[in-house]
């Protein structure tokens, strides 16, 4: 009886210590948290990529809170209604602290003026007042302010994009100048004779730095290339912004939109020679296009994607084939698993 | 302070605490997918398992005294769990970045059995303060060495296509697991 009574009075009074421990802790080492950041982070895709620029999801949720980020800056996986729901979360709070956003915000208007003004150099003191009295009226019509705030906002909303590499030589079509062994990333390679082994200075080195970086596994190396796929990739910008010879670049998704794959701003006869698949700067595509909407620049042809409507006359009529769509992609693709 | 270093050895190589103990299954598999993971989940756990081994000896001089032995592994999970929240809740507060680095694994450990067992296996080896904290140190730089080990491998099997559909992620990862634990038996001699 004794044992037993002790085994429960200790365990009884340790718990009790613990629990009266961690509530002394709790209040003294009380960090204010905001119940917006977890309502704006169930908005948000979760799946941490930091394509915004922050560190995370949650990061991003208690910056848009409380250093008032743009609530449109996420590029992966949020649609219009999720952007609505997050502006209806920060406006659902008590006027006092509409009014504090608001004045945040003119305040940060306020320094990018002044930005834009240091870097044209006019210094102009009337300027400083009138924007000092323009933030006081906006104080008072704090309500106005947001709807014009919103209305920013509104026009700002990216379209989603999906990310392609601008460079078609692989191994079979690009020529190199020596062999290599031991390269284990892009910045490696760059820093070999000739910025890597492939005789294109413009070209993917596919040493696979984008690889590493992309946390969905859209891209793989195929044959000396990398290629992303485009159901996969949720356009967080991670591999544009590793890759070394900036060849990564995005297009409107949705569609399947012709891209271009090759960099090399070259003259026709330089490309020729050093990769069968470049742009030789021939201007088929832009006297094929039906609604006139490549133009050339640098001997490389430019779509505005704005006006092109996925034809598909400029590929077929390329002919070094480096114009492919979406579809080609996914051939090639296919290919690769026939291949394996 | 070739005791301790034979503590040390042992605790870390021939009785690791994943592959021949089997203790921590859940981490090793679940966390070891990146090597960056893998590295804070180890250095979380070091914290950890140190920290609840230095707070549970004065605890089991406590339990042996009164001849509670068998209420061990209650007292120690309670002791544990309350440790790793009070962690958490001084680290939010003085140390952000910490926090932020340690943030996501530490509630992971509360109920870890590597935890748990380290502290358990150490009480009852009879080890004084010092070699219960050599034994804890030992058992979490294994903890490091197998996992890092496993997220180094894992890294690799990902990119290999040659690997049957069937055997493809989870399986093959169980296989190398196995392999590893027959290769650290070796250290067993």
């Amino acid at each position: 009886m004794e044992m037993f009574l002790m085994a429960v009075s200790f365990a009884g009074i340790s718990g009790l210590l613990a629990g009266l421990i961690l509530g002394v802790a709790g209040k003294i080492f009380y960090v204010k948290t905001d119940e917006r950041v977890e309502m704006i982070r169930n908005e948000l895709p979760g799946n941490n990529c930091g394509g915004c620029g922050y560190a995370g999801c949650d990061d991003y949720a208690s910056a848009i809170v409380e250093k008032s980020a743009r609530p449109d800056m996420c590029t992966a996986g949020i649609g219009p209604e999720n952007i609505e729901n997050i502006k209806n979360i920060l406006k659902g709070k008590n006027e006092n602290m509409l009014a504090e956003k608001a004045r945040y915000e003119a305040q940060t208007m306020r320094e990018d003026q002044s930005m834009c003004k240091d870097q044209s150099m006019r210094e102009d003191q009337s300027m400083y007042e009138d924007q000092s009295m323009r933030e006081d009226q906006s104080m008072r019509e704090d309500q106005s302010m947001c709807e014009d705030q919103s209305k920013r906002e509104a026009r700002t909303i990216p379209e989603k994009q999906v990310m392609y590499v601008k460079c078609g030589g692989n191994c079979d079509a690009a020529k190199s100048k020596y062999k290599c062994y031991g390269i284990n990333s892009c910045e490696e390679a760059l820093l070999l004779p000739n910025k890597g082994p492939k005789a294109c200075k413009f070209g993917c080195l596919g040493y696979g730095s984008c690889v590493k970086v992309c946390e969905n596994d859209a891209i793989s190396i195929y044959k000396g290339l990398a290629v992303i796929d485009g159901d996969k990739c949720i356009n967080c910008g991670k591999c544009r912004q590793i890759c070394p010879t900036h060849v990564i670049h995005g297009r409107p998704f949705l569609k399947n939109f012709p891209e271009i794959v090759c960099s090399n701003t070259d003259k026709g006869k330089g490309v020729k020679e050093i990769c069968s698949r470049g742009c030789i700067g021939c201007g088929i595509c832009l006297k094929s296009c039906s609604t006139q909407c490549i133009i050339l620049k640098d001997n490389l042809p430019e779509i505005d994607y704005g006006k092109c409507t996925a034809c598909g006359l400029c590929l077929e009529k390329c002919p070094s084939k480096c114009i492919v769509d979406k579809n080609g992609l996914l051939t090639y693709n296919l290919r690769r698993a026939n291949d394996i | 302070m070739e005791h301790y270093f034979s503590i040390f050895i042992a605790a870390m190589l021939i009785n690791n605490v994943i592959l021949s103990q089997f203790l921590g299954i859940c981490p090793f598999l679940g966390v070891s997918k990146k090597m960056s993971t893998a590295v804070g989940m180890s250095g979380a756990v070091l914290f950890v398992i140190v920290m609840s081994c230095m707070v549970t000896y004065p605890v089991w001089r406590l339990l042996n005294r009164f001849n509670l032995n068998y209420m061990r592994t209650i007292i120690f999970i309670l002791l544990i769990a309350t440790l790793v929240q009070l962690v958490e809740i001084i680290l939010r507060k003085m140390m952000p970045s910490l926090y932020k680095a340690l943030g996501v694994y530490l509630p992971l450990i509360t109920t870890n059995c590597a935890v748990l067992g380290t502290t358990i296996k150490a009480a009852e080896g009879g080890f004084s303060l010092l070699e219960s904290i050599v034994y804890s140190l030992g058992v979490s730089c294994g903890f490091f060495l197998a996992i890092v080990i496993m997220a180094g491998i894992r890294e690799r099997l990902d990119n290999n296509k040659d690997i049957p559909k069937a055997f493809q992620g989870m399986p093959i990862t169980l296989i190398t697991a196995g392999l590893m634990a027959i290769a650290f038996f070796g250290f067993g001699g």
